[in-house]
């Protein structure tokens, strides 16, 4: 079996004449936390959409478990993957027992599989009990946040994508989320892509950081490596952050 | 909603289909009693028979007749000359003929001339010995009141002007009711009337003789189609020559000012026992049901298409504006030109009436369906997407619900203003709370206009509140 889960080949991207991604190529074990970092506009969640198959790569592969994205009708392959968005992407329509259980709903699951499945996972993200029966709206914004990554996990993918999950939070908030994420993730045992364009975020859960600017990976590796490597790219990037971890 | 949809669907099916002879009659007493006495006359001759009563103008029943909705009305000679044939000069024989090429055939007069005359008191007429209208010219003094529309038509002031050389200068356009008034009360000499109108014994006035005959004739006839000739002819000519200028003012002065129904009154003509009329209840129970049911099916219709439309819009960009422009400007129609304009298709009654409905509501539920769906947050759309989610199961379980309040919105518009526009439903047959306000403007009876025009607001203002509720409770997030 392959030791690789993600693997983009020289993946490039443009709209219309605007170069979004420049042939990016990176890998992502099982297990594994890949972080996507870079300022707005340098393409981070471009990449992510193509990961997912929302949007097709004008050259270049994307390989999910050995096979390759084809054509833009890839529920399957999108289901794979769970897939969180910056402010949650909860339908404020539904319930969030309805939102969680969605998509295992249109797979034919009873609701009996759905219930339980749902109470694991609401016990795993510790969220109350009783907000399953409320609407988005009702809840905290950490708890919205709780409940869309319950919501990605529900058919246990192999590989999360993350776009800025945490970026709406409050410090204090966000700080006890990202621990228990890490562990959360350690646990699980899934790969996850993380789009953040914090540093300190990236530093405290990806095994590999990818640097991104104007659409090119500059940098890759390791917070470590990447501290002693010390290129200009991350240079720039850390007088952007005034705060570093540790 | 597909609940809704359904029951209005089911409400619909209760509506009834047209049964036996068909009588229509225009939208003034005259012609609502005519229509009741044609259909007593036919039921005693064992012909099942039923009214279509003050269905609108002439050419609206005209029409009718032609397209066969009606079988049988009353009209009067002058109208078929000057207004349908535009011939005023054609002779009985002619006129009998040129209609019978249409498939139309036309019973001798009933035996009266309803035409235009020039009415005074009684008294003023006696003190300047007054009979004919030869006599006006010497008396220049006398002051005229004339409808608007008697000033202006052909046979109307202009011809006696010439024809009398009539040199009277005071001559006051004004409108018919008030012109009685102003007669009786001695601020006018001389009015025109219509030779049956009930005021005229009621208030004791003189008609003056035509002696010259400058007003065309409009003798009572009736029409019907010439494919029921067999059946309609005997029994509608036995009633020719019945019925003389007095006994109609009678029976309209019985309906104006006696306030009793028009089928009663034919019922007693006829000598026949006496309908009861039915009481406020039945009769707002009976317009209720009928409203319901053009506000209902036009609106099931409505959503039909109108929700399929807009989400052809949302899809396809290049469709919207053509789409919201044609539906836009069906809006903007007037609702009567667009009734009349459908009868020759349609027929009379509810089914014209709740396609003008339905048309009347496809703007609002198009334009909600696309504004809801055109406004679903991109982020949203796209979690739906990224989620996995089949193309199907995002239609329904999100774009639909999310586009709901927007389109339950356009729906609540819709049904706001076929509820008000359904009352002029009336005008072609279709019942509804219309027909108590038609026969209250045209009796011009305050209570009979109040018992349409109350429950219609109140139905209006359910509807708005009903639809309110369902917006709210989807706005729960």
């Amino acid at each position: 079996m392959s030791m690789t889960l993600l693997q983009l080949e020289a993946v490039s991207k443009s709209y219309g004449e605007r170069l979004i991604l420049d042939r990016i190529s990176l890998k992502l074990a099982p297990g594994q936390t890949i972080a996507l970092i870079g300022s707005s506009g340098s393409g981070k969640s471009t990449l992510l959409r193509l990961i997912n198959g929302l949007i097709p790569p004008d050259s270049g592969r994307v390989i999910f478990q050995g096979r390759a994205l084809e054509g833009d009708q890839n529920y399957d392959y999108r289901r794979q993957m769970g897939y969180v968005l910056q402010e949650g992407g909860l339908f404020p329509h539904l319930t969030i027992e309805e939102n969680l259980g969605l998509l295992a709903r249109d797979q034919g699951w009873n609701s009996r599989a759905i219930l339980e499945r749902v109470m694991d996972l609401i016990g795993l993200l510790r969220l109350p009990n009783d907000c399953l029966s409320r609407y988005p709206g009702q809840l905290s914004g950490g708890q919205r946040q709780r409940a869309s990554i319950a919501r990605a996990l529900f058919l246990s993918p192999p590989l999360l994508l993350l776009d800025e999950p945490l970026g709406a939070l409050d410090p204090p908030v966000r700080r006890q989320l990202q621990d228990e994420l890490k562990e959360l993730f350690r646990q699980l045992q899934c790969g996850v892509v993380l789009v953040t364009h914090d540093l300190a975020e990236a530093a405290h859960f990806a095994h590999s950081i990818c640097l991104l600017e104007a659409g090119r990976l500059v940098d890759q590796g390791s917070f470590a490596d990447l501290v002693e490597r010390s290129s200009c790219s991350f240079q720039a990037m850390l007088h952007s952050h005034r705060a570093l971890p540790c | 909603m597909l609940r809704w949809l359904l029951l209005l669907v089911l409400l619909s099916a209760g509506c009834a289909r047209p049964q036996g002879v068909q009588v229509g009659s225009k939208s003034f007493t005259e012609s609502v009693v005519l229509g009741e006495i044609l259909c007593d006359q036919l039921k005693m001759r064992s012909i099942p028979a039923e009214h279509r009563a003050q269905l609108g103008g002439t050419r609206v029943l005209w029409e009718a007749l032609l397209a066969g909705s009606i079988d049988a009305y009353p009209e009067y000679t002058g109208t078929l000359t000057q207004e349908i044939l535009h011939q005023p000069q054609m002779e009985v024989q002619e006129l009998r003929k040129t209609l019978a090429n249409q498939g139309v055939g036309m019973t001798p007069s009933l035996g009266f001339n309803n035409t235009y005359a020039l009415g005074m008191r009684a008294e003023r007429a006696r003190q300047l010995g007054l009979t004919k209208m030869s006599q006006l010219k010497h008396h220049p003094e006398l002051r005229f009141g004339f409808g608007h529309e008697f000033l202006r038509r052909q046979d109307g002031w202009p011809r006696i002007q010439s024809v009398y050389s009539l040199p009277q200068k005071q001559v006051a356009g004004t409108d018919h009711d008030l012109a009685y008034e102003a007669l009786v009360s001695g601020q006018l000499d001389v009015m025109e009337v219509y030779t049956t109108d009930a005021e005229i014994e009621h208030y004791g006035l003189v008609l003056l003789e035509d002696d010259l005959s400058a007003f065309p004739r409009y003798d009572a006839v009736v029409l019907y189609r010439l494919e029921k000739q067999a059946l309609l002819q005997t029994p509608l000519e036995e009633l020719a020559g019945r019925l003389d200028r007095q006994g109609m003012a009678r029976l309209n002065q019985q309906v104006r000012l006696q306030q009793r129904s028009e089928a009663q009154v034919a019922a007693a003509w006829l000598g026949l026992d006496q309908p009861e009329s039915p009481g406020l209840g039945t009769r707002l129970w009976r317009s209720t049901g009928e409203h319901l049911r053009l506000v209902g099916i036009s609106l099931a219709i409505a959503c039909l298409i109108g929700l399929p439309l807009g989400m052809l819009c949302h899809a396809r960009a290049g469709v919207a504006r053509p789409v919201l422009g044609f539906v836009g400007l069906v809006q903007t129609i007037p609702s009567l030109a667009l009734l009349v304009f459908l009868l020759p298709w349609s027929g009379l009654g509810p089914r014209t009436a709740i396609l003008a409905l339905s048309l009347y509501a496809l703007f609002p539920i198009v334009q909600g369906t696309y504004h809801g769906l055109q406004t679903i947050p991109g982020a949203l759309r796209e979690s739906a997407e990224a989620l996995g989610l089949s193309a199907q199961s995002r239609w329904l379980r999100v774009d639909l619900p999310l586009a709901l309040p927007a389109i339950v919105h356009g729906l609540q518009t819709a049904a706001v203003i076929a509820v008000g526009t359904a009352t002029l439903a009336a005008l072609i047959g279709a019942g509804g709370y219309g027909e108590p306000i038609l026969t209250g403007v045209r009796l011009a009876r305050t209570d009979l206009l109040l018992e349409g025009a109350v429950p219609s607001a109140v139905m209006a203002l359910l509807v708005q509140w009903a639809f309110g509720r369902w917006q709210q409770s989807l706005r729960r997030a």
